[in-house]
This record gives C-alpha cells, sequence and structure tokens, in this order.
C-alpha cells in the first residue's frame, strides 16, 4: 500500500528536486529559516516583465519541505507574479495532496511563504 | 564563572566534573562552577559536595515533575553574599520610609508568591526516585544503554551515531541520523510504532555545527524503559529503510 504520507509523487520530487540550485545574480534571492526545526530553504529567480522567468531552490531539511518546494517551483515557473499571489495555502497544499499534522503543515509551506513574502 | 553540563542532552557523554574543577584550582583560575545537572538529576546519583561545584541546576519536567519549577543550589556562603533579581513580597524583612533589610536565605530568592503545587510535585518526584534509588536506576540504565549500543552497532551501516560508544561515563541518550534521510522524516516514521524522539539541534546547534549535521534524531531512555522498547526502535529504523526505499 503506499504510504499516505511519503507518497509515490512525493519521494520522486525528494530524490530528484526539480529546478534545484542558484540562478547567479538573480533578480530575486530570498533564505529563510523554519525556526522549529532548523529546515531552511534559498529561493532565487529571475522576473521579465511581471513574469517568473526563471526559478531555483536549494535546501536543508526534510523530505516533505524539500519535495514541497520542488512542486512549487514546478507549479509558478512561467506563470505571471500577479497570479502567484493569488495561490492561497490551501490552494497549494491541496496540490500536495498528503495528510500532514499541524507540524509538518509547516515543512511543506515553508518553501511556499518564502516565495510568497519575496514577491509580496 | 565556568558554567557546563554535567551530561550533554545530545551525546550523553557524561562530564568529569570534579576533574574539571581539579584542573581549575590546580591553575589557579578563580571561576565559579555552575553545573546544569537537568539531563542527569533522573539518572546519576548526584553529590554536590563531592562534586565540588558551587552552584548546580536542575528541572522538575526532566525527572517526572511538574513543569515550570525546578532547583538552584549554591553554596551557602555564596548565596549569603548574593542580591536577589526581583524584589517584593517574602524576600523582604523590614521596611521603613528609608531602608530596608533582606530576609534570610533562601526566602530572600523566593519572591512574590511561591509555585505550591509544582514545588509539592517536585517533591514527591523526587521521593518516587529516592524509592527506587538512583544507584538502581544508574545500573538498570547502564545496562539499557550497552544493549542500545549494540543494536546501534548492528545498524551501523544506514544509521550514524553520535556520542560514546561504551556506556561507561554515558546517559542512555542517543542521537543519530540515518544515511540519507533527514531526521525529521526519521521521527515521523518512529512515531507512526509510537516512539517518540526528538529531531533537530536540540538547542545545541554548536554540537550540531561540531559533528556537522543540520539536525539529528535524539532517543532517550528512562528507567520505565526495557531492551524490548530498545528492540522496537532497532526494526522501526528498518521500517525507515522500506518507506524511502533505500
Amino acid at each position: 500500500m503506499q504510504d499516505q504520507l511519503y507518497r509515490e509523487i512525493i519521494l520522486e520530487h525528494w530524490k530528484n528536486p526539480h529546478n534545484y540550485g542558484v540562478i547567479p545574480d538573480a533578480d530575486i534571492d530570498v533564505v529563510d529559516v523554519n525556526e522549529l526545526c532548523g529546515d531552511s530553504i534559498r529561493i532565487t529567480m529571475e522576473i521579465k516583465n511581471n513574469k517568473i522567468e526563471h526559478i531555483m531552490f536549494s535546501s536543508e531539511g526534510c523530505a516533505i519541505s524539500k519535495a514541497s518546494a520542488s512542486m512549487l517551483t514546478d507549479l509558478v515557473h512561467k506563470k505571471a507574479v500577479s497570479d502567484v499571489k493569488k495561490i492561497t495555502p490551501e490552494n497549494f497544499l491541496e496540490l500536495l495532496e498528503i495528510e500532514l499534522t499541524p507540524a509538518r503543515t509547516k515543512c511543506a509551506l515553508l518553501s511556499y511563504s518564502i516565495l510568497q513574502n519575496a514577491i509580496k | 564563572m565556568v558554567s557546563l553540563t554535567h551530561a550533554s542532552n545530545v551525546t550523553g557523554t557524561i562530564n568529569p566534573i570534579q576533574e574539571i574543577i581539579k584542573f581549575l584550582k590546580t591553575n589557579n583560575i578563580q571561576a565559579k562552577v555552575a553545573v546544569d545537572a537537568a539531563q542527569s538529576a533522573p539518572h546519576l546519583p548526584i553529590n554536590v559536595q563531592n562534586m565540588g561545584c558551587d552552584f548546580v541546576a536542575f528541572s522538575s519536567h526532566k525527572m517526572f515533575g511538574p513543569s515550570g519549577v525546578g532547583v538552584l543550589w549554591a553554596r551557602m556562603e555564596l548565596l549569603a553574599e548574593m542580591d536577589p533579581v526581583f524584589v517584593g513580597s517574602q524576600m523582604i524583612k523590614t521596611v521603613s520610609k528609608e531602608n530596608y533589610t533582606l530576609s534570610n536565605v533562601p526566602e530572600r530568592f523566593e519572591v512574590g508568591t511561591p509555585n505550591l503545587e509544582g514545588v509539592v510535585g517536585l517533591g514527591t518526584a523526587i521521593d518516587f526516585i529516592e524509592s527506587i534509588g538512583r544507584e538502581n536506576i544508574a545500573a538498570y540504565e547502564e545496562e539499557l544503554t550497552q544493549y542500545g549500543l549494540s543494536l546501534f552497532k548492528r545498524l551501523e551501516s544506514i544509521v550514524n551515531l553520535y556520542g560514546p560508544k561504551t556506556s561507561v561515563k554515558r546517559l542512555g541518550i542517543f542521537s543519530f541520523t540515518f544515511n540519507g534521510v533527514h531526521a525529521h522524516d526519521v521521527a515521523e516514521i518512529l512515531s507512526r510504532n509510537n516512539i517518540c524522539v526528538r529531531s533537530g539541534h536540540h538547542c545545541a546547534q554548536i554540537i550540531l555545527e561540531k559533528i556537522k549535521q543540520p539536525a539529528t534524531a535524539r532517543a532517550s531512555i528512562s528507567m520505565y524503559n526495557s531492551k524490548e522498547d530498545l528492540d522496537k526502535l532497532a526494526n522501526s529504523l528498518e521500517d525507515v529503510k522500506k518507506v524511502f526505499k533505500i
């Protein structure tokens, strides 16, 4: 039976994260830490005509925070900044399709909050 | 002031307090010594006179007592010289328009309404520990620690254990990393088998920096644990392998 939390797709993004790395001299370069657990994520982005032209992340943390960051970068790549702003935490969590406890919700939303703060 | 822990909350190492104090004395270092015994108080016999330190502190919640209360012990001659940090209520002996005098030790440090239920609860917890006997607890836990270390030895191809590899001068605190899997994910899998570990930096960021890890998972044993519990931990670590397909 498939694991409810560590679903196949989550494990796949964890082992082979998409858009992993750092864009040199990026327009936006932000890093933040989940103070509860010490997980950290850095996001770099190139913005052109109010569109996320290129996005990459690097992280130190659990499978959930890394896989969710990978899925988030896929989701927002080439999207208009104004559309990305409209994505609610609930929308994003739905996309992950995993059952999360409140503590693990923080892991899943770490990249999301860093991104939203960066484009505020 | 030299402030150090009696036993590390990350590696379980028991520090040689007496030898450290001897070193300070032979080198003519005029420092007071404060010992954090929060980790050792429920596990080891503690004799502050033999230790030779000046201050000892420990928390109730780590020794089966209620939270929000703890003990700070200090040598009488030091307490007699010290002024209270907070003022009010029973720390005062006399008050006049121009002056006041302080109560005796320890009242002068016990400001305000005391945490009565906390103190009574801690007293009961100490009685409970004493009724079993700290020597008995230490001997039993050393046996468990030895057993736990042998299990971690068996798992060393997938798990890296930190701290001393023998049960001598060591508490049953097992901090480890799992090859390729982050400590939070290890903790998640263990929790499904009702094994509660702490994952993260254990508020000891400098040790984590030293061992070059962002986080470890930590299982701590107490006198209520058994060898079966440790077997369950070892088997659950095998489960981690399965979930993450390692």
